[in-house]
C-alpha cells in the first residue's frame, strides 16, 4: 500500500486518506461562457504528468494539496492550501 | 443520565458497576484475579465517564492561554492538566480537553464559551468513547489494529496521534495512567461499541481483558 | 505397549536410508514422529520434512504427475516439489518437501486414482502423443457440443487436492510491523547484509523461508567443513546483535508500493513496512532437460545435498552427476563424503571444471566425462526409479552424437546445470533486469530507490564474493534508511566461470524430456507452440501453460525462455520474461482472510431498539431499525401498524444517523448561502429551512434542514449517507473561499429522535422546560430547551406529515431521553417506528429521498424542487450549471402517480419502467400501498409532456404485463398541511 505524507500528521498509509480530485481554480461564473463553464465542470486532463490534487486525512479532517507525478507514480510534495495558487 | 456506548457490553461481562460523572462505570472486572493479570499483560478500560470538550477556530489557542491553560505550542501535541486531565492540540487550530476524575476545566470552559462560542472560538461538544489500554502486550494489540509505527515513541514526547484503528478514526496519546505507561484512545462514541468489542476480542486472545476504572483511578474505588 | 514394540521393530526399516549424524543436521534424533502416507506408516525425527522422512525409508515415489500420472519423487526439496504435494483431512496443499513431519499426520497423495502405487491414471502416459500442448483448445472444441463432456473428464483427471468444505474455520490474526531494513533471504549474502546494516545502527528484520537460516551454507560443502564454520560465525554475530531480528520459516510473498512486504509464516501474515529492502533471495537451481528426467531418483544436485546435510538421508547409493558448473563437483564430493559411490560426473563443458573442485574429485578417483551430457535416464522395470543413465558426447554445435554413447548404471542422477534468479520480488518492485552471458542469467540492471539486491539473485555465486556483496548492499540500505554510514564497501569480484549453462536441453526423438514438471510439458510441446505461431513468451506461456502450475515456473520458466530463444533465433534478452505477480508463493486463504475490520456504527439507543424487537438494516455503516417485530404480525402488517400509529396516535423514530453539522463564525451566513440553494440571509434565529445541496454540475447530492441558533451559529442536518461527504466538502469549500467559519461535525455527538403524531405534544410537554404550544413553537421552529435535565434542541419538522418534534440531545444522554419519552408515551399508546414506516409516511407527503428519487443526473428542476432554488442569489454551488440547464429541454421530471383505487394484482416495484407508445418514458422511484389514502401511490420519472395531472400512464412489470396508473398532484396526503395544526 502506498504511503502519503500529510503536512500535519506525517506519513501514513493511503488507506487513511480520501482523494479529493484535481485542484482547479473555479472561473468567475459571471464572466465565463457556457462552454467554458462546462469545460471546467466536466473535463479533466488524464495525460500522465505532474498533477496537483486534493487529499483529505480522514482521522484529523485535514485537507492538503499533493503534487503527484502520475507518469512515475511518485508524490513530489504535499502542503497545506494557503489560499493562493502556488 | 449519561451513558457509555460500552455499558451494554460491560453489563454482559458482569463487571462491578459504580457511578462517576453521572454515568454507570465499571469499577472492577468480574474476576478480580484475572483483572490483576490483565493490568500486567493487556488491560482495556472504559473511561468514557470523564468529561470532555473541544474548541475550534483561529482564536481557540489564544482563548485557552487567556484562561491560563498550558497550550501545546506544536500541532498534534498534548500537555497534562491538573487533576489528571489532558489538553491536546489537534492539528493547527483545534483543541481537545479531557478532565481527570476530579478536574473541573471542562465545566469552566463550557460556561465561558456559552452555547454559541465567541468570534474565532467555537465549542465542540465532544461525546467520544474513551478507553485506556495498558499492560506489556499493548503494542501487540496496536500492531494488529493500527498501521502506524509507534516504535520510538515513549510518551515523553507527548505526541497526539490521529489515525485509524480497526478502521475507526481515533485520537490517541501515550501517557502514564496511575503510574503505568498506557495508551489513551478516543473515538466517536457511535463507533465505541465496535472498537471496544474488536479490541477486547483481540485482548482476550492475547491473554488480556477488561479492567475496571478503580484500577486506574483508585480514588473511585 | 504392543503398538510401541511394533513401532520399535519397524524403526530400523523406516531408517534404511538414514545416514549417521551429519554436522549441522536439522533433525532431533532423540525425538521420533510417526505418520502415515497412503495408509503406510512412516517414521522420522523432529525436524524432518515429510519428504525427507519418506526418503529415509528408501521410498522414492511420493506423488503422481498432473497430466500423465507418472510417478514422481523429490526434485528440489526447497518448496517447489509440486509433484509431491499431499493432502490431509483439511489441507489440500501440503508441500511435502518443506512441511515438517508431525506425529499422527494422515497424508494422501493428491491427483491419483486408486492410490499412489497402482494409479490407474498412469495409462495416460501411453497416450501422451494425443495430449500435446494446446490440446484443450484444439481437440476438445471440435465438435463444440462435446466439450462439456471432455471438460468433465479432464477436470477429474487433472487438478490437485480435494477441498474439504467442512474444514474447521481458521482465522489467523494479521499484524503490522515496521523496520528500517528488511533482508529477504538468510543465505551468505543476506546474513552478511543484515550484519553490515545493523552495525551501522539500522533496525533489521531478516527473513528466510527455510526452517533454519544459512541458505547454501547449510548444505553446499564440497565435502569440507568451511561453510558450516562460516555459518556458525555469522549466526553468532547475528545473535549478539540486538538490532537484528531473525525470522526463519517466513516467506516474503510479494512486494507492494513503498516497501510494503507481506511476510507469511505458519501462523500469520505480517504486513511489513520497511524503509529499505534487501533482496537476497538466491536462485532456483534449474533442471537439465533429458528423456525421463522426471523419474524418481533424478533430482537437482542441491536437493540431494539438502537431503544429506539437513536430514542425513542418502538420496541413493550410486550417483551420476550431470553438470556444467562447480556446484556439480561439490555435490559429488558431498555425496562421496556421505559414503555413496559416484558412478560418474558428466560435464557439459569440453574443458571441464577449472577450479580446485576438479582436483578433489579426481583425487577421489571419480570418473569424469567432459563434453558429455545425459541423453536419457533408463527406468527400472517397475518405472519407479532409475537403473542407468545414457551419456552422449556433445558436438561443437551442442548436438548429441550417437557414437561413443555410454550406459552408466546408477540409481540416482543429480542435475547441476545452472540457476534462475529468484527475482520475483525484484520484478514486482519494478527492477529493470538484464541478461548477461557472464553468468548466463538475468541480473538487476536498475533497481528502484530503497530496494537492493545481493548474492545469487544479483549474479554472485562464490561465497567470499557473496559476503562482500551482502556487505555492500547492507551498507547502502542502512544509509538509505537514514543511518550515517561509517565506512565504504569493498569491490565485489566478478564470477570467473558462469554457474549456468546457456542451453541444458537435450532433444530426444521419443520425448518425455520434461521442461515443466508441474504441468507435464516436454520439449516437443514447445516446438508445437512455435509451429502454431505462439512464439512470444507471453503467448507461449498461455498456449503451453508453462509456469502456470503451483510452482509458478520456478524451475521451468528459464528453460522455456532458453528453448523459445533457440527456436525463434532470438537472444534471451529479446525473448524476455513473463510478468512476476504477487503472490510469489501461494498463501493460505486463512492467512489472507485474517481478521477483517468492518466498523459498525450504533446510535446510543441501539440496544434498546434490540430489546424492543428491532430488525436492523444497514445504512452506510450504521445499523438502523427497519421495523420493530410484533408477535403474530407479518413484516408488512407491522410496518402498516407503525404507520397507522403515527398518523392517528404517536410514534417515535431514532434519527440519530442523520448528519449534523454546526457552522459558527462571522462568515457563517455567507457560507450557508453558498453551500445551499435556498435563502438563509434573512432566516430568523429560532427557525429552520429546507436545505438542498448540489454539486458543481447542478445535480442534487444532499438535503436536510438549516436551523439558525444564533446570528452566527447554524445547525445543519444532512442525509444519513451523505453526512461524512458533506462535512468534508464544507471544509474544503471554506478553505477555498477563505471564509472565517468554524465547522463542527456533530453527527456522532448528538442523538436524535423524531417524536411524531397528533399526540406528540402531549408527550413532550410535561418533560420540556419551555412552552411548546403551536404559538410558541410553530411549524419549522427551532428551540433550545431542557428535556428532563438534558440540554436539547427541538425542531418542528414535517417530514412524515404529522405534528412532530425532532429532538437532538448529546449522545451520552440519548438513551435517557428516549426512555423518558417512551415511558411518558405509554399512556398515549406510543410505538417506535422504523425506517420502512418512515419511507411510507414521507412518500404520502410526496417528500423525496435523495439518491432514491434522484440519481446522478437529477437537478432540482427534474426533481420538481425548483421552489427550493433561489436563482437570483449571488452564488451557490451548482448555480452556474443550473443557469444553463434551466434553458435546456427537460428529459424527465419527477411526478406523483396513483394506481386506481381497488387495484388488485402484483404491485409494480421501484425501477419498473413507464412505457408510452412502446417506448421507455420513465421509471418508478418510490411506491407504496398507502393505507391512509386507500390506494397505491408513488413517485416516478416521466417525460415532461406527460406530467399533467390526470394523465394516464402505464408501468411494465418484470413479466411484461402492463399496469395502468395516472399522474396525480403531490403531496398525496394532507396537501394543505392541516395536520401540523392539530391540538394533540
Amino acid at each position: 500500500m502506498k504511503l502519503l505524507t500529510c503536512p500535519i500528521n506525517g506519513t501514513r498509509p493511503l488507506q487513511e486518506f480520501t482523494w479529493g480530485g484535481e485542484y482547479r481554480v473555479m472561473p468567475d461564473p459571471d464572466q465565463v461562457s457556457d462552454e467554458e463553464w462546462a469545460d471546467y465542470v466536466f473535463n479533466r486532463n488524464g495525460a500522465p504528468g505532474i498533477k496537483k490534487e486534493w487529499w483529505h486525512h480522514t482521522a484529523s479532517g485535514i485537507w492538503f494539496i499533493a503534487e503527484r507525478d502520475t507518469e512515475r507514480d511518485v508524490v513530489l510534495r504535499t502542503y497545506l492550501y494557503s489560499g493562493k495558487d502556488e | 443520565m449519561r451513558q457509555s456506548p460500552m455499558e451494554f457490553l460491560l453489563t454482559r461481562l458482569g463487571v462491578r458497576f459504580g457511578e462517576a460523572g453521572s454515568m454507570r462505570i465499571a469499577l472492577s472486572a468480574a474476576d478480580e484475579k484475572y483483572e490483576s493479570s490483565c493490568i500486567e499483560n493487556l488491560g482495556l478500560a472504559d473511561t468514557t465517564f470523564l468529561y470532555r470538550i473541544g474548541l475550534k477556530g483561529p482564536k481557540a489557542g489564544q482563548f485557552l492561554v487567556s484562561l491560563g491553560l498550558p497550550v501545546p505550542q506544536e500541532p498534534n501535541h498534548w500537555e497534562p492538566l491538573d487533576g489528571g486531565g489532558y489538553l491536546m492540540r489537534l492539528g493547527m487550530s483545534e483543541f481537545f480537553l479531557e478532565d481527570g476524575p476530579s478536574g473541573t476545566f471542562v465545566k469552566y470552559i463550557s460556561e465561558k464559551l456559552g452555547p454559541d462560542g465567541h468570534a474565532g472560538v467555537y465549542p465542540v461538544r465532544r461525546q467520544d468513547a474513551g478507553m485506556v489500554l495498558c499492560g506489556k502486550m499493548q503494542n501487540e494489540l496496536l500492531a494488529q489494529t493500527c498501521n502506524v509505527n509507534f516504535a520510538g515513541m515513549d510518551g515523553s514526547d507527548r505526541i497526539v496521534v490521529m489515525t485509524s484503528m480497526t478502521g475507526v478514526s481515533v485520537v490517541m496519546i501515550q501517557a502514564e495512567v496511575n503510574g503505568e505507561p498506557s495508551w489513551k484512545i478516543w473515538c466517536d462514541g457511535t463507533f465505541g461499541h465496535y472498537l471496544w468489542d474488536t479490541l477486547l476480542e483481540i485482548a482476550l486472545e492475547t491473554g488480556g481483558g477488561v479492567i475496571g476504572c478503580a484500577r486506574l483511578y483508585p480514588e473511585l474505588g | 505397549m504392543t503398538d510401541l514394540n511394533n513401532r520399535q521393530s519397524v524403526d530400523a526399516a523406516l531408517e534404511k536410508n538414514r545416514l549417521p549424524r551429519q554436522a549441522g543436521e536439522w533433525i532431533e534424533r532423540n525425538q521420533r514422529v510417526y505418520f502415515t502416507f497412503e495408509g503406510k506408516t512412516y517414521g522420522g525425527f523432529v525436524g524432518d520434512t515429510v519428504s525427507s522422512a519418506i526418503a529415509a525409508s528408501g521410498n522414492k515415489v511420493m506423488g503422481r504427475s498432473f497430466k500423465y500420472h507418472r510417478s514422481r519423487g523429490i526434485l528440489s526439496l526447497s518448496n517447489h516439489d509440486i509433484n509431491t504435494m499431499m493432502q490431509d483431512e483439511n489441507d489440500p496443499t501440503i508441500r511435502a518437501d518443506v512441511v515438517s513431519a508431525k506425529e499422527g499426520m494422515e497424508l494422501r497423495s493428491v491427483n491419483t486414482f486408486g492410490g499412489l502405487e497402482s494409479d490407474r491414471g498412469r495409462f495416460l502416459n501411453l497416450f501422451a502423443r494425443f495430449l500435446p500442448a494446446g490440446f484443450y483448445y484444439k481437440t476438445f472444441h471440435t465438435p463444440k457440443w462435446l466439450f462439456p463432456m471432455w471438460e468433465k473428464v479432464f477436470r477429474t483427471l487433472t487438478g490437485l487436492g480435494v477441498v474439504n468444505v467442512d474444514s474447521p474455520r481458521i482465522r489467523t490474526p494479521k499484524r503490522y510491523d515496521f523496520t528500517d531494513v528488511l533482508v529477504i533471504g538468510a543465505g551468505p549474502s543476506g546474513l552478511s547484509a543484515a550484519i553490515a546494516a545493523a552495525k551501522e545502527g539500522a533496525k533489521v528484520v531478516l527473513v528466510d523461508e527455510n526452517a533454519r537460516p544459512g541458505g547454501t551454507l547449510t548444505y553446499d560443502h564440497g565435502g569440507l567443513d568451511e561453510n558450516l564454520e562460516l555459518l556458525g560465525r555469522l549466526l553468532d554475530e547475528i545473535k549478539r546483535n540486538p538490532g537484528i531480528q531473525l525470522r526463519p520459516g517466513t516467506v516474503a510473498t510479494g512486494y507492494y508500493a513503498d516497501n510494503w512486504v507481506p511476510l507469511v509464516d505458519e501462523v500469520r501474515m505480517t504486513k511489513m513496512r520497511a524503509k529499505t529492502v534487501i533482496v537476497a533471495s538466491g536462485a532456483f537451481e534449474q533442471p537439465c532437460v533429458f528423456r525421463n528426467n522426471d523419474l524418481p531418483g533424478v533430482m537437482l544436485a542441491s536437493a540431494a545435498q539438502r537431503l544429506v546435510k539437513r536430514y542425513a538421508v542418502r538420496p541413493g547409493r550410486n550417483h551420476v552427476i550431470v553438470t556444467s558448473n562447480s556446484a556439480g563437483y561439490r555435490a559429488a564430493l558431498d555425496m562421496a563424503s556421505s559414503g555413496a559411490s559416484i558412478a560418474a560426473i558428466v560435464d557439459f563443458r569440453p574443458e571441464g571444471e577449472p577450479s580446485t573442485w576438479h582436483e578433489r574429485a579426481v583425487g577421489l578417483g571419480i570418473r569424469i566425462l567432459p563434453g558429455y551430457c545425459i541423453y536419457e535416464a533408463i527406468p527400472q522395470e517397475d518405472k519407479l526409479g532409475v537403473s542407468a543413465a545414457i551419456a552422449r558426447k556433445l558436438s561443437s554445435t551442442g548436438e548429441t552424437e550417437e557414437s561413443g554413447s555410454q550406459t552408466i548404471s546408477c540409481d540416482t542422477i543429480l542435475m547441476a546445470v545452472g540457476y534462475a534468479p529468484a527475482a520475483n520480488l525484484l520484478y514486482q518492485a519494478g527492477t529493470k533486469m538484464r541478461y548477461t552471458h557472464e553468468t548466463e542469467q538475468f541480473v538487476p540492471e536498475a533497481l528502484p530507490d530503497n530496494v537492493f539486491a545481493c548474492g545469487r539473485v544479483n549474479g554472485v555465486y562464490t561465497v567470499p564474493a557473496q559476503l562482500l556483496d551482502g556487505d555492500r548492499a547492507g551498507l547502502a540500505a542502512a544509509e538509505k534508511a537514514g543511518c550515517p554510514v561509517s565506512r565504504k564497501a569493498s569491490a565485489v569480484p566478478a564470477e570467473a566461470v558462469s554457474p549456468s549453462h546457456p542451453y541444458p536441453v537435450i532433444a530426444h526423438p521419443k520425448g518425455k524430456n520434461f521442461v515443466d514438471f508441474d504441468e507435464d510439458l516436454h520439449l516437443r510441446d514447445f516446438y508445437v507452440s512455435v509451429q502454431e505461431a505462439f512464439d512470444n513468451i507471453e503467448l507461449m506461456k498461455r498456449f503451453t501453460t508453462v509456469g502456470m502450475g503451483p510452482s509458478q515456473g520456478k524451475h521451468s520458466n528459464m528453460n522455456a525462455i532458453r528453448i523459445l530463444a533457440r527456436l525463434t533465433g532470438k537472444s534471451i534478452a529479446e525473448v524476455g520474461t513473463t510478468t512476476a505477480r504477487p503472490f510469489f508463493h501461494p498463501v493460505k486463504l486463512s492467512h489472507l482472510a485474517g481478521r477483517g475490520f468492518s466498523p459498525e456504527r450504533f446510535t446510543p439507543m441501539h440496544h434498546r431498539h434490540a430489546e424492543l424487537g428491532a430488525v436492523f438494516m444497514d445504512a452506510g455503516n450504521w445499523k438502523r431499525p427497519e421495523y420493530y417485530r410484533c408477535e403474530g404480525m407479518s413484516r408488512l402488517e407491522t410496518i402498516r401498524m407503525e404507520v397507522r400509529n403515527v398518523r392517528t396516535n404517536v410514534g417515535m423514530i431514532d434519527v440519530g444517523t442523520l448528519g449534523k453539522i454546526e457552522v459558527f463564525g462571522p462568515d457563517s451566513v455567507r457560507f450557508i448561502e453558498r453551500m445551499y440553494t435556498g435563502l438563509f440571509a434573512k432566516q430568523a434565529v429560532g427557525t429552520t429551512r429546507y436545505a438542498l445541496g448540489l454539486d458543481e454540475s447542478g445535480v442534487i447530492i444532499d438535503d436536510g434542514v438549516v436551523g439558525r441558533l444564533a446570528d452566527e451559529h447554524f445547525f445543519v442536518t444532512t442525509t444519513t449517507t451523505g453526512s461524512a461527504q458533506v462535512y468534508r466538502e464544507m471544509n474544503r469549500w471554506a478553505l477555498l473561499w477563505g471564509m472565517d467559519v468554524g465547522i463542527v461535525n456533530a453527527t456522532g455527538y448528538m442523538a436524535a429522535m423524531n417524536l411524531a403524531g397528533p399526540k406528540s405534544r402531549s408527550i413532550l410537554a410535561p418533560h420540556c422546560n419551555i412552552d411548546i404550544s403551536d404559538e410558541s413553537v410553530p411549524y419549522l421552529a427551532l428551540r433550545t430547551c431542557q428535556i428532563g435535565e438534558v440540554l436539547a434542541r427541538i425542531m418542528r419538522v414535517g417530514f412524515v406529515g404529522e405534528l412532530g418534534y425532532e429532538i437532538h440531545v448529546p449522545s451520552e444522554n440519548g438513551l435517557y431521553v428516549w426512555d423518558l419519552l417512551m415511558k411518558e408515551g405509554e399512556k398515549h399508546g406510543i410505538h417506535p417506528f422504523g425506517v420502512e414506516a418512515q419511507r411510507v409516511l414521507r412518500l404520502e407527503k410526496g417528500h423525496i429521498i435523495v439518491s432514491q428519487d434522484t440519481d446522478g443526473l437529477t437537478n432540482p428542476f427534474d426533481a420538481a424542487c425548483g421552489w427550493a432554488v433561489k436563482m437570483n442569489k449571488p452564488f451557490f454551488i451548482g448555480q452556474r450549471s443550473l443557469k444553463i440547464a434551466q434553458n435546456m429541454e427537460r428529459k424527465q421530471v419527477l411526478a406523483g402517480f396513483s394506481l386506481s383505487r381497488g387495484y388488485v394484482g402484483e404491485l409494480p416495484k421501484e425501477s419498473h419502467l413507464v412505457i408510452e407508445g412502446g417506448e421507455i418514458a420513465g421509471r418508478i422511484t418510490s411506491i407504496t400501498d398507502s393505507e391512509a389514502l386507500g390506494r397505491v401511490i408513488g413517485l416516478c420519472f416521466v417525460r415532461p409532456d406527460m406530467n399533467v395531472i390526470g394523465q394516464a400512464i402505464q408501468f411494465r412489470l418484470s413479466d411484461g404485463s402492463m399496469v395502468p396508473a395516472e399522474i396525480v398532484a403531490t403531496p398525496f396526503y394532507d396537501p394543505e398541511g392541516l395536520r401540523q395544526k392539530v391540538q394533540g
